[in-house]
């Protein structure tokens, strides 16, 4: 999928504020304007709402994060745990958690609107509420530009499609721009460690691997089978990374960095290229990938200057 | 001089009585705890049909398929504990010990790391378990001893060679779906209701066992003893082993290896009803059931709104109330 | 009243020949020892003739029946025995046991019948064990359970009765006074008992027919009368044994 390159500085009139929503949502793969909203889900199931959402449950912490960004964070009323961000979504009740979801609870909030992630939610517990006759939308994001449309589907589901476009639009440029800036240097060899004991990496079908490469930089273990595999330090050693990049959680300085200090045989342990970022920035399929891309670009740019001075 | 002091029919049918109301008391309490908290009009009603919307999708949805499932689970594991302890005439087997849990446990992982539908895994448990019992039928008669010292070992080492390929699927797994398995192998009750043909395996058991239940008492005196009576032991520690591995089997694809239960329910019922079969069998199964009703409702309740595995609280209700009955039952003689 | 016809049975246990083309015949209100050596077999005898251990060649009739060929039901009516020891694991209670022994005849369906409950009743009282029968059997001595498993074969009411060391643990006035009376009442009913025995003089006292297991297949059978005599015995025991005859009793001692 392209990056749109609409600019964000339109200045809409009444028509053409008409023509911007008929384009967007055509684009969105949704059909609306009239009583009824549709959205196909990632499963291909089309959820069909007589009006926008108002009460939406979110079975995970980025799509508690989208909601909020597009303006529909007060259609909310649960979340997953681990729904922090923003601080609002904190006082949310806690419907569950990646092992199990109290169904009665969620039954009990009335919802209007139920959003599903396969890559965290059971599936039986997902059917489960489709056969209670809840309305469950599926998503399944995996890249940068999922994220985006992820947005403006949402946006459509709750009616504000505008304030979705636009976010998605600025997500889409912030992208863009850093790409520009960053994705055309001399490529980096890039070691991700998401855990510390056993070392857990992510190959090169996780949205981390295309933060990497729109920085100018290569995921070393790119090409690994499954999606978060784990890899012994002879694999790291071999493959030698520039820049080694790892969470850092909270306000803890990361200990895998001092663990890596007696392999001084590593490139990047010799360079020092050993960078911390948040790890929710980069877990979470949500707006905030535009921060980790960017915390990721400047990693990049500063082992650069240490390589290439 | 009379048995016990009383006439032992009234006495058996006191004791019956008593377990069903057992159950009926947890079925209740059980429709109408969680986290929505319903009184008993609201879930009568929604019983009945009746009830509000929200009620009755909770009631009849929700908890009731669970409690049922649970009752089913309950008595069947119950009962293939008293199976399987006659059987090896040892008090630590359970029904798992011949390894059909861990038979159904290897082919539900690597249902789960082939990334197959949800629906599959009660087909992978119940294949596995069967699987395991076939195996188990050709070790024994390739070596040709049945006896309950043989089988044990055989079942161990059988147990022992799941585990191992257990360990390994857990470890080659992506780590997304290793907390899936993980929960799976400690005992989690599927949201299905229990169904018929589960159901009916569990009735032709209990029915086999009643009518067997004075065999089974022989059996317990020792196969020379039992032989020298006039019972044809082979056939009957066969039918014993077919009946116990069915009922793990199905136990197993309703809730995967949920444990304790057949290992401590007819140790404990039999220190309170004693060793006759026609009574230790009927009982084992309603306390069973009773049991893992109460334990799936505690399994909802106790850190709402995350769920236990089921398995976990078996254990912690249990291990209390069999301490507290082998130290009356100590003072009363009954080893 | 019963009979059992033992023709040309071989017995062997691993490589050891218990008894080799074994001609008996056992008339009823008859009481058999069978005596020998440790290891000469005694016990796989018993198990034999009771229908639990195929022989290597030869036949066992009761009443006319072959012994391994009738129903395991069948055979339970007609030949009931006594083991040496019984596994410890035992939660039940005597009268549980004693009910037990009452298998043959209860019929699938029908279940235990007051008939049964009467004959264990009377089984109890005549063998002065009402204060044993209610207790789990696992914490009774060991004279009292045997005594409660005798009593299950005399419930159990079978035509021949095998005994494999019925004395065994019980006081020297029980082993006296019980066995004797129980053989008396079974000889006056027309059964036949065969018991193993440890003891020489016990079995010549109590027997009028001895079976005696040389070893190595041989065997020597016949009335107590002719066959207690020094040289048998001292061949059978491998040892010099002495007989004394005192105040009317006979009595061997090894020398």
């Amino acid at each position: 999928m392209t990056v749109r390159a609409l600019s964000p500085h339109c200045t809409p009139a009444a028509a053409l504020r008409i023509a911007f929503l008929a384009l967007t949502v055509i684009w969105g793969n949704g059909v609306s304007l009239g009583d009824v909203l549709e959205q196909a889900d990632d499963r291909g199931s089309v959820i069909t709402l007589p009006a926008p959402a108002m009460r939406v449950v979110s079975l995970a912490p980025h799509l508690t994060e989208i909601l909020f960004d597009i303006g529909a964070g007060d259609r909310l009323v649960g979340a997953m745990a681990f729904s922090d961000f923003p601080e609002a979504a904190r006082l949310l009740p806690r419907v569950g958690n990646y092992s199990y979801l109290d169904l009665e609870l969620i039954l009990s909030l009335k919802p209007d609107l139920i959003l599903g992630w396969r890559g965290g939610n059971r599936e039986s517990d997902l059917e489960t509420l489709g056969n209670l006759g809840l309305s469950v939308f599926e998503t399944d994001p995996r890249t940068l530009e999922d994220v985006a449309a992820l947005m403006r589907r949402l946006g459509v589901l709750t009616g504000h499609l505008e304030t979705a476009s636009n976010r998605a639009q600025q997500f889409e440029a912030a992208i863009h721009r850093l790409r520009n800036e960053y994705g055309s240097r001399r490529a980096l060899r890039v070691f991700y460690q998401v855990w510390d004991q056993p070392i857990y990496t992510l190959n090169g079908n996780h949205v981390v691997t295309q933060l990497i490469e729109g920085c100018g930089g290569i995921n070393v273990f790119s090409g690994l089978q499954s999606v978060s595999p784990v890899v012994s330090i002879e694999a790291v050693l071999e493959a030698d990374p520039e820049v080694i990049v790892g969470p850092r959680e909270s306000d803890q300085s990361a200990l895998w960095m001092s663990r890596w200090t007696t392999w001084p045989t590593v490139t990047a342990v010799k360079g020092e290229q050993l960078h911390a970022i948040p790890a929710d920035l980069v877990a979470r399929m949500g707006p905030r990938l535009v921060d980790a891309m960017d915390a990721m670009c400047r990693s990049l740019a500063a082992a650069r200057t240490h390589y290439d001075g | 001089m009379k048995h016990a002091g009383k006439n032992p029919s009234a006495r058996r049918r006191a004791t019956l009585s008593g377990l069903i109301v057992l159950v009926v008391i947890a079925l209740a309490l059980s429709l109408t705890r969680g986290s929505v908290d319903l009184s008993w009009g609201d879930a009568a009603a929604a019983l009945m049909g009746k009830g509000n919307a929200l009620a009755s999708a909770v009631v009849l949805d929700l908890r009731l398929p669970r409690a049922l499932s649970a009752l089913v689970v309950g008595s069947a594991l119950a009962l293939a504990g008293v199976l399987m302890q006659v059987l090896l005439r040892n008090p630590l087997a359970d029904p798992y010990v011949l390894g059909t849990s861990g038979g159904s446990a290897v082919l539900v992982l690597i249902a789960m790391m082939a990334g197959a539908p949800h629906s599959v895994v009660p087909v992978a448990a119940g294949a596995g378990a069967l699987i395991s019992m076939v195996l188990l039928l050709l070790l024994a008669r390739s070596s040709g001893d049945w006896s309950s010292s043989r089988l044990l070992l055989t079942g161990i080492v059988l147990a022992s060679g799941w585990g191992a390929l257990i360990s390994f699927l857990l470890s080659v797994s992506p780590a997304q779906q290793i907390q899936g398995m993980l929960f799976w192998l400690m005992g989690d009750l599927q949201p299905v209701t229990p169904g018929w043909w589960r159901s009916g395996v569990v009735l032709a058991a209990l029915m086999l066992s009643l009518i067997l239940a004075r065999d089974l008492n022989l059996l317990a005196e020792g196969d020379l003893r039992a032989r020298s009576l006039g019972l044809r032991t082979g056939l009957l520690r066969l039918a014993i082993l077919l009946g116990a591995s069915a009922l793990t089997a199905v136990a197993v694809t309703l809730a995967g290896p949920v444990g304790f239960v057949g290992l401590v329910i007819p140790h404990m019922m039999r220190l309170l009803v004693g060793p006759d079969h026609r009574l230790l069998i009927p009982s084992s199964m309603l306390a069973g059931g009773a049991l893992l009703i109460l334990s799936e409702m505690t399994a909802r309740i106790l850190w709402a709104p995350q769920q236990l595995p089921v398995g976990v609280i078996t254990a912690f209700i249990g291990v209390p109330v069999f301490l507290l009955l082998l130290q009356k039952g100590a003072s009363r003689g009954r080893p | 009243m019963s009979d059992v016809t033992v023709s040309g049975l071989c017995i062997d246990v691993g490589r050891t020949r218990v008894c080799d083309q074994l001609d008996l015949a056992l008339k009823p209100g008859e009481v058999w020892s069978v005596i020998g050596r440790n290891g000469a077999g005694k016990t796989t005898l018993l198990h034999t003739l009771a229908g639990l251990r195929a022989p290597q060649a030869g036949s066992i009739s009761i009443d006319g029946s072959n012994v391994h060929r009738v129903s395991a039901r069948v055979r339970a009516q007609r030949v009931s025995i006594l083991f040496q020891q019984l596994d410890e694991m035992s939660s039940l209670t005597g009268h549980e046991i004693l009910i037990n022994a009452r298998h043959p005849w209860v019929s699938r369906w029908e279940g235990i019948q007051e008939q049964d409950e009467e004959i264990v009743q009377r089984v109890v009282h005549e063998h002065d064990i009402v204060h044993l029968v209610d207790r789990p059997v696992g914490i009774l001595s060991g004279g009292e359970r045997r005594r409660i498993e005798l009593a299950a074969v005399a419930v159990q009411d079978t035509g021949v009765i095998l005994l494999d060391e019925p004395v065994n643990h019980l006081d020297l006035h029980f082993q006296i006074e019980t066995l004797s009376a129980l053989l008396n009442q079974w000889r006056a009913q027309d059964k036949i008992v065969m018991m193993v025995m440890h003891d020489l003089n016990l079995a010549t006292r109590f027997s009028d027919q001895l079976l005696c297991l040389m070893g190595h297949g041989e065997s020597l059978s016949g009335p107590t009368k002719t066959i207690a005599t020094e040289e048998n015995f001292s061949r059978l025991m491998k040892h010099p044994i002495r007989r004394y005859d005192a105040h009317g009793q006979t009595v061997f001692v090894p020398l």
